[in-house]
């Protein structure tokens, strides 16, 4: 077996301070990169649906929080289990300065993409000597 | 045990040792049954049983899969699920500040509790869900035999 498999883990949220979700609590895997513009995030919340989705941005707080919907798991008897379901709940201290109005979002195959843009006097600027 | 022959890998040593007390075990088992060799992701399973257990449900989450690169294979109670997860690259000039998720290809086969009706296999993909339904072939099931005097 090559080292280079790699399991697919989930990771359970360590503080879920704000959630009264009855069900089980996970930190999405994400991606986080910046561009000259803006900063982007991917995350995997796999069997969430668009309208579960609720993105919060507080001060300079990135909030992500998705439910699974349950339907999908019922009448089902488990007979053997890799993965648990549950909820997912993120939070991220964005240090960049964001253009709120500009902020979009979108969910394909359960990965959550959100393009931030930064605000105009956060970009870089170049101040040419005269 | 001398039928096992022990590699450097000690991965692979306790997957063998596995893999010969599950086949040392005569009652028909499931679930894990072989893990791929090669490169690639290894996504999680979970297996149900609906319908008073004559129909398996197969759950795979598998987010942001190419929909195209899906394959389910079936022969007897076993059952082959692979497929391909491709990361795109941002466009333009990027710094990543955090890598979490990967890319790869992924191999799974895994035996099922019993033998299904390949006519009845249904397959699904939705939000970065594989549900897969397959039902219990007629041959596997019970069947009462009348004795004739």
């Amino acid at each position: 077996m090559s080292k280079a498999i790699k399991k697919v883990e989930k990771t359970d949220v360590e503080k879920s301070d704000e959630t009264t979700w009855a069900a089980k609590t996970y930190e999405p895997a994400v991606d986080i990169w910046e561009t000259a513009d803006a900063l982007a995030l991917a995350a995997d919340v796999p069997g969430v649906t668009r309208d579960k989705v609720e993105l919060d941005l507080r001060d300079d707080t990135l909030t992500i929080r998705a439910e699974v919907g349950a339907d999908a798991y019922e009448g089902l008897r488990p007979l053997y289990g890799e993965y648990n379901i549950g909820n997912f709940y993120r939070r991220f201290s964005l240090g960049e300065v964001i253009d709120r109005e500009k902020i979009s979002a979108d969910l394909k195959d359960g990965v959550l993409t959100v393009t931030l843009p930064k605000r105009e006097k956060a970009k870089p600027r170049k101040i040419v000597v005269a | 045990m001398s039928f096992l022959r022990f590699t450097n890998d000690p991965f692979e040593n306790v997957m063998r040792l596995q893999r010969a007390i599950s086949q040392s075990v005569d009652q028909p088992s499931f679930g894990l049954d072989w893990t791929p060799s090669g490169q690639g992701l290894q996504p999680a399973l979970d297996i149900f049983e609906a319908e008073g257990g004559d129909t398996v449900v197969v759950k795979a989450e598998l987010p942001g899969v190419d929909r195209e690169s899906l394959e389910i294979e079936n022969v007897g109670s076993r059952l082959m699920v692979a497929g391909k997860r491709e990361i795109p690259t941002p466009e333009g000039e990027f710094r990543y500040h955090r890598r979490e998720r990967h890319g790869g290809e992924f191999r799974r086969v895994f035996r099922l509790p019993f033998e299904v009706d390949r006519d009845k296999a249904t397959a699904n993909y939705s939000d970065g869900v594989l549900t897969i339904r397959l039902e219990k072939a007629e041959s596997a099931k019970p069947r009462q035999i009348a004795v004739k005097s």
